[in-house]
């Protein structure tokens, strides 16, 4: 674990689809993150005035090095928070990157693939947490099966009855003969911070928020 | 080994025996001492504690006669009950403390601890400020005591924040809700809650505006202006003196006044408290003010007590502690042969008389294993009896 070190603020920084808006929005507000940041191979990098420190690390393991304080603050799609369930603060939602938690089932069957069953249901994800407390909030009874991509074959093929994916467009789902029947969640990239950075330093988050909220206002992001 | 639990190493073992020799002495300068409880307790006991909705936390199992049993999930519950039925004769206050593990599962926190190592401490029968006070300066002192630098210590209000909600016409549902997520620590869905509603300390939910890590002084005066309930004011009183008790005590401590801070025990009324340092990630000290606990024992009397979390602890002294280092095993190793044992016995009896820290050993191993084990184990001098007389080696001077 890295300790979180005197002045300097930490953030960790999602590699792959965020990346780009997360650096424009960052640097609009100051917080200038160097070019090419994420896409190159760089993990660790910070600023010549000592003022911050970018990590880079695959969106699922943000939320973790901020719990844990290697990072004082993160962003990551709500998505991963939802299923991580990690200990961080939600300080703000950064608007971009929106996309759903679907429940999603073949067109023919769309209908019936959720009502009137007493059985149990068979469902593929890549997010069996978000699954199994969406099903039992809903009270079906749900065998989750975890996969760890193209979830969207396992119904076509009579793995599974129905999926819970993240879908943007929508078209993946289209193109294989699903539709969406339930919406879980809403999701898009969030502002995250470390229990105790967040306390210990309030103030300079603080300062930093607003100018994101500024900043994301004017931008229609919000 | 089962998820959840870890083994201490002699090393480690040791810096947690030097950290509870050294906070032991803390907690006796303040008049506080020593009770145990058992490691299992009835789960109706508990469960006045946890909460019946949490009960799936705990580690439970039945007895001979089927009744339900808890590891226990914290230990206020069970000194709760304690106080309230073989203390109960006993001049008020009660300052209590103990040390020990309590068990949670740790739902869906992969790598979580499900046995916990707590110090802490209760206050019991003494109400108001200069109790909730006394209870934050003894952890200060504590953590001080370890050689820990920089903590602050940050102070929320359950009382305050339940007459806010109040005031602000959140029903009871939507309260509950409120308090959920600032469990979860989520502002974006706490704003959707509030929906543009303004709750004193809280804002309309975006985090910037709550004011952490404003001057205290400060946030108070502007608390005192937004709360006009009875309740609400009293509790701004009542976090007024708390904050110029804690000034009396000199603490040494940062203090950051946050109204978001809330707890996970539903049985705190008043002001709670989180510390922090920032070279760790998590709190090393929580605790507050419970007023009902005792009550629901039977015994009307308020209580306060923090519980310092072991494991933080020692991440904590490890990064920055630098005056708390366990002594090594050993200060002598004596080497003998079989026929001169008794002697080496004698020898090795008037040195721990001295205060040092002695093994024996027969010299019918080779000496290079003699040596690592020596070295391991941090003795300065190998001890030998030759031509009739005792010889010393250093061990630095043999590699």
């Amino acid at each position: 674990m890295v300790p979180i070190q005197g002045e300097t603020l930490t953030i960790a920084l999602p590699k792959g689809r965020l990346i780009g808006s997360v650096r424009e929005i960052l640097s609009a507000v100051g917080v200038e993150c160097p070019a090419g940041l994420g896409d190159d191979r760089r993990l660790l990098v910070e600023d010549p005035a000592g003022r911050w420190r970018f990590l880079v690390a695959r969106p699922v393991d943000v939320p973790t090095y901020v719990e844990y304080g290697a990072a004082d603050l993160g962003v990551v799609g709500k998505d991963v928070l939802l299923e991580e369930q990690r200990d961080v603060y939600e300080l703000y939602d950064l608007g971009v990157g929106e996309c759903r938690f679907v429940v999603a089932a073949p067109q023919e069957r769309a209908e019936r693939a959720l009502s009137g069953r007493s059985g149990t249901v068979r469902v593929a994800t890549k997010f069996p947490g978000v699954a199994a407390r969406y099903f039992q909030h809903r009270g079906i009874h749900a065998e989750v099966i975890k996969l760890y991509g193209n979830v969207e074959l396992a119904p076509l093929v009579g793995l599974a009855e129905v999926i819970v994916d993240l879908v943007s467009t929508g078209q993946t789902l289209k193109q294989n003969g699903l539709t969406a029947v339930e919406e879980i969640a809403k999701c898009s990239a969030r502002l995250i911070a470390n229990p105790v950075s967040y306390r210990i330093r309030g103030p300079e988050l603080a300062t930093l928020l607003e100018r994101v909220d500024a900043f994301c206002r004017e931008r229609g992001l919000q | 080994m089962p998820a959840g639990v870890r083994d201490l190493l002699p090393v480690d073992a040791a810096l947690r025996d030097e950290l509870l020799t050294r906070l032991t002495a803390v907690l006796t300068r303040w008049g506080y001492r020593r009770v145990e409880t058992p490691t299992f307790e009835l789960a109706e006991t508990i469960l006045l504690g946890l909460g019946a909705a949490r009960s799936e936390e705990t580690y439970q199992f039945f007895d001979r006669n089927g009744r339900l049993l808890v590891l226990r999930p914290d230990f206020t519950t069970p000194l709760a009950r304690l106080a309230a039925s073989k203390l109960r004769a006993a001049p008020l206050p009660l300052r209590l403390y103990y040390a020990g593990n309590l068990f949670r599962r740790a739902a869906g926190q992969e790598g979580r601890l499900h046995e916990v190592p707590q110090i802490g401490l209760e206050l019991m029968g003494s109400n108001g400020v200069q109790a909730d006070a006394e209870v934050m300066a003894v952890a200060a002192d504590c953590l001080q005591e370890v050689g820990l630098r920089d903590v602050t210590l940050g102070i929320g209000h359950v009382g305050f924040l339940e007459s806010a909600l109040q005031e602000a016409g959140l029903d009871n549902h939507e309260q509950d809700i409120v308090r959920q997520r600032l469990m979860e620590r989520d502002f974006v869905a706490l704003q959707d809650v509030l929906d543009g509603r303004q709750v004193p300390g809280l804002g309309d939910g975006r985090p910037w505006e709550v004011g952490v890590g404003a001057p205290p002084e400060v946030t108070l005066a502007e608390l005192a202006q937004q709360v006009h309930s009875g309740p609400g004011q009293a509790a701004v009183r009542e976090m007024t003196a708390l904050w110029r008790a804690l000034q009396a005590h000199d603490l040494g401590v940062n203090i950051c006044l946050d109204l978001t801070l809330v707890r996970d025990f539903a049985y705190y009324t008043g002001p709670v408290c989180e510390f922090y340092v920032p070279y760790l990630g998590v709190p090393i000290c929580v605790g507050g003010r419970y007023d009902g606990l005792l009550g629901s024992f039977g015994y009307q009397i308020g209580a306060t007590g923090f519980a310092i979390g072991l494991n933080e602890l020692e991440a904590a002294v490890q990064r920055r502690g630098r005056d708390v280092a366990p002594d090594p095993a050993l200060d002598y190793l004596i080497v003998v042969a079989a026929g001169d044992r008794v002697l080496a016995l004698k020898k090795a009896r008037q040195l721990r008389a001295q205060g040092k820290r002695v093994a024996v050993e027969g010299n019918d191993r080779p000496r290079a294993e003699l040596l690592a084990y020596a070295e391991a184990n941090g003795a300065r001098e190998i001890i030998t009896w030759q031509d009739g007389q005792w010889q010393t080696q250093t061990i630095r001077g043999e590699r």
